[in-house]
């Protein structure tokens, strides 16, 4: 069988009581419950009846009782209900919520325990998949809770205010400032303790035997002395009482010094000391023995061993805390004029502070946005004067400086309330100089530039002639310029000279006999007189003298005079083609030029050494030599 | 934080407050104040790397007229018996204190302090005699509450007893 019961005896044993729930012998899994449930069931023959079976021993069931009982015992329905964990989740659906209430009504405390992990747990996970169903849910609470909270603080701040402009000028509160300089305490100090019915100032938890202090609180507003002087003073204060008077049982319950009052409670191992300034109420007697009493029950293992260590008896604090309370003077209904007066005077007292605060704060603001101006260059603020609550800030400005409107909205300030008058000057502010150099001289891109404070302009790179002659005269225009070097600035023209000087002097006039030109050298010719003309141009923008040296050749045949003469023709003609072109005769100079003694003595004339060439000289054609 | 009692016990004008005066204030008066009742002071040590806090009672002297109350001694983690030594009957006082201290709150740690050690010219307290505490097992230290001398010593090693 499914459930392993395999024999059911009844009625059992008449040696073996039965009792409801006992499991066979031979049926280790037969359940208490059925048989619960077996007894519950009313139609059951009255005999079945365990209590009267064992009251009739001799009585036996028949089999077919037997077959009857067991198909009612574990029929197909009931079999069905204990397999099928649906089913049987029903059957506990149905009963949990009266069991639930059952459970709450005979108020047993071990269920609401039980069921605090899961419904922690429950939240908890809520809150992890979706928050929005949880604040959903508390809506509705949360928004009143809040709204009473804070008309409950605003309440009190309206309260709070009430009393101190109450206060502010009354006689009595003269005669409270009066105290509060006297003695040097604060006016709300004076306010507070004269309006106070009572305040527990400092609560002490004190072990009995050795006086030391196990916990100590005080209020905010209260001096408190040094605790553990305090308790071991009281404690001997006790002690001598107790002695003097032969009370040995009994402790002093209260004690009055002046303002304060020292209320005692005493408990086996603890008593619990709260210094009061006021009237006490009875009932924070009520409060002491109750925290006491809750303390004992917590700790009192712990005071008995109590070795000096109060670290353990933190946990006592919020029930002393419940002992720190107080109780202020309820507010009188009756008003006087003279209050309303005060008030008024208070109020407008304080609109002339904020008024004053304010113009002070103001100042202060313009004052600093005054030095922000003065440390920027090229703005010099000379004065700053009010008149209707305007500002004019003036002073000197380069036209190069940041616009000072423009800074203004940086600040707090408002720009409608401040107007500025310039006077132009010219800085020599490094970058001003700088700017102004540059804009002046509009070096091109292959020149830089550099400024000392001096004025003294440094120039390098690679310039037209042109603007190299331009700037230096511009340059020592501009103010606390003192000099301007260009020495490291190479013209552009100078090295197109020395491509023009190349070309000219690889070029060669060829002669037949006598001053008669080679045929065909037109082309050359030209394009000679073009390299001339470009070399007398560039010459002249960078004033270069050019002397350019015509030399005749001829070979060694024939006699050297007749030679020496055709070399000058030949330099001549030349000379005479390229001025027809349009060359200034005046930069040639004719160089007659003997051919090589070498060759004198070969028969073979050199026909190439008949010829005119080049030189160009850098210097002026008066000066040149030969 | 740990907190201790201690007690000063012993005969009038021994120097029990000055002793307590030089070692939490580190000062002392020549002026002679009779204590009435009892006086607390307290002073934080730290001993082999715990923090205690040691309240001081100070109990008025024994004498003729005065009995100390045994009741301010309850609840002492220690205490220190104070002999003066150039006046040699306040020894048989504190053993005659001892006996009664020990009644009252049982065995606790305590040391003998033999103070006024200043006054070398008076010193009244011989060999003999402290061979007789040392029979006793007493622990005992000399001192001045005057120059300071031996005074912090006696405290720090009653301290080293009591954790």
């Amino acid at each position: 069988m499914g459930m392993g019961l395999r024999v059911i005896r009844f009625p059992p044993d008449a040696d073996q009581p039965f009792y409801p729930g006992t499991i066979d012998r031979d049926s280790a899994s037969f359940r208490p419950s059925i048989i619960a449930a077996f007894c519950s069931m009313s139609d059951l023959p009255a005999k079945t009846n365990h209590g009267e079976s064992a009251s009739h021993p001799e009585e036996q069931l028949s089999t077919n009782d037997l077959t009857e009982l067991r198909s009612l015992l574990i029929g197909p329905d009931l079999k069905e209900r204990f397999e099928n964990a649906k089913l049987r989740s029903e059957d506990v659906s149905r009963v949990l919520p009266e069991a639930v209430n059952l459970t709450l009504q005979t108020g047993d405390p071990a269920f609401p325990s039980a069921m605090v992990p899961t419904v922690e747990h429950a939240i908890k996970s809520s809150v992890n998949t979706d928050q929005n169903i949880l604040s959903e849910a508390l809506f509705p609470i949360m928004g009143p809770a809040i709204r009473k909270s804070i008309a409950a603080a605003i309440q009190n701040l309206t309260n709070s205010l009430n009393q101190s402009l109450e206060h502010s000028l009354s006689p009595q509160s003269l005669s409270w400032r009066f105290e509060a300089w006297r003695t040097g305490k604060s006016f709300a100090e004076v306010l507070l303790l004269r309006t106070l019915v009572y305040q527990v100032e400092q609560v002490f938890l004190i072990h009995k035997t050795s006086g030391l202090v196990l916990q100590h609180l005080a209020a905010e507003t209260a001096a408190a002395q040094d605790a553990d002087l305090v308790s071991a003073m009281f404690t001997a204060i006790q002690d001598f009482v107790r002695d003097s008077f032969s009370v040995s049982d009994d402790t002093l319950g209260s004690l009055q010094v002046g303002e304060l009052t020292i209320w005692v409670n005493e408990g086996p191992q603890a008593l619990i000391a709260c210094v009061i300034r006021g009237n006490p109420p009875s009932k924070l007697r009520l409060t002491m023995e109750n925290s006491l009493e809750r303390i004992h029950l917590l700790h009192e293992r712990q005071m008995h061993q109590f070795q000096g260590d109060s670290s353990v008896f933190e946990s006592c604090r919020p029930y002393l805390d419940d002992c720190l309370q107080s109780q202020y003077q309820a507010k009188q209904k009756r008003s006087s004029p003279l209050k309303w007066i005060g008030g008024a005077a208070s109020i407008l007292l304080l609109g002339f502070g904020a008024w004053t605060f304010f113009a002070i704060q103001e100042q202060h603001q313009v004052q600093s946005f005054v030095n922000q101006l003065n440390q920027e260059p090229g703005i010099v603020v000379l004065q700053t004067t009010k008149q209707d609550g305007q500002y004019t800030i003036s002073g000197l400005k380069d036209p190069l400086a940041a616009q000072p409107t423009n800074l203004i909205t940086q600040t707090d300030l408002d720009p409608e309330k401040i107007q500025f008058v310039w006077e132009p000057y010219l800085s020599f502010n490094a970058e001003f100089l700088e700017s102004r150099v540059t804009a002046l001289l509009q070096p091109p891109e292959t020149v830089r530039l550099t400024i000392d404070p001096k004025g003294f302009i440094q120039a390098s790179g690679t310039a037209p002639q042109a603007w190299i002659d331009e700037a230096q005269t511009l340059a020592l225009r501009l103010p606390n310029i003192s000099r301007f070097n260009t020495q490291n600035v190479l013209p552009i023209e100078s090295k197109a000279l020395a491509t023009l000087k190349q070309k000219i002097e690889a070029k060669t006039v060829l002669f037949t006999q006598n001053a008669q030109l080679v045929s065909q050298q037109d082309g050359m010719l030209k394009s000679l007189a073009q390299d001339l003309s470009a070399l007398l141009q560039t010459a002249k923008t960078l004033k270069q003298p050019i002397t350019v040296l015509v030399e005749g050749h001829t070979d060694t045949i024939g006699a050297e005079l007749i030679n020496l003469s055709v070399r000058e023709t030949r330099a001549k003609a030349v000379i005479s083609i390229l001025a027809k072109q349009g060359i200034n005769r005046s930069i040639f100079k004719m160089v007659n030029v003997e051919p090589p003694a070498s060759s004198s003595t070969t028969t073979t004339p050199n026909l190439s050494n008949r010829k005119v060439t080049f030189k160009v000289l850098f210097v002026h054609p008066s000066e040149a030599k030969q | 934080m740990l907190q201790k009692k201690i007690c000063m016990v012993g005969a009038f004008a021994t120097g029990k407050t000055s002793l307590i005066a030089r070692y939490v204030q580190g000062i002392y008066s020549d002026k002679y104040q009779t204590t009435v009742g009892v006086k607390i002071d307290k002073k934080m040590v730290s001993v082999e790397g715990e923090d205690l806090t040691l309240i001081l009672w100070d109990i008025h002297g024994e004498d003729e007229f005065q009995k100390i109350r045994m009741s301010y001694l309850r609840g002492s983690a220690a205490y220190i018996l104070v002999v003066d030594g150039t006046r040699r009957d306040t020894l048989g006082t504190v053993f005659h204190l001892q006996a009664k201290v020990e009644d009252t709150i049982g065995k606790v740690p305590f040391i003998t302090i033999f103070n006024k050690y200043d006054l070398s010219q008076d010193w009244e307290i011989g060999e003999e005699d402290l061979e007789e505490l040392s029979q006793r097992q007493w622990l005992y230290c000399m001192g001045s509450a005057r120059t300071g001398l031996g005074v912090e010593e006696c405290f720090t090693q009653l301290a080293q007893l009591m954790i």
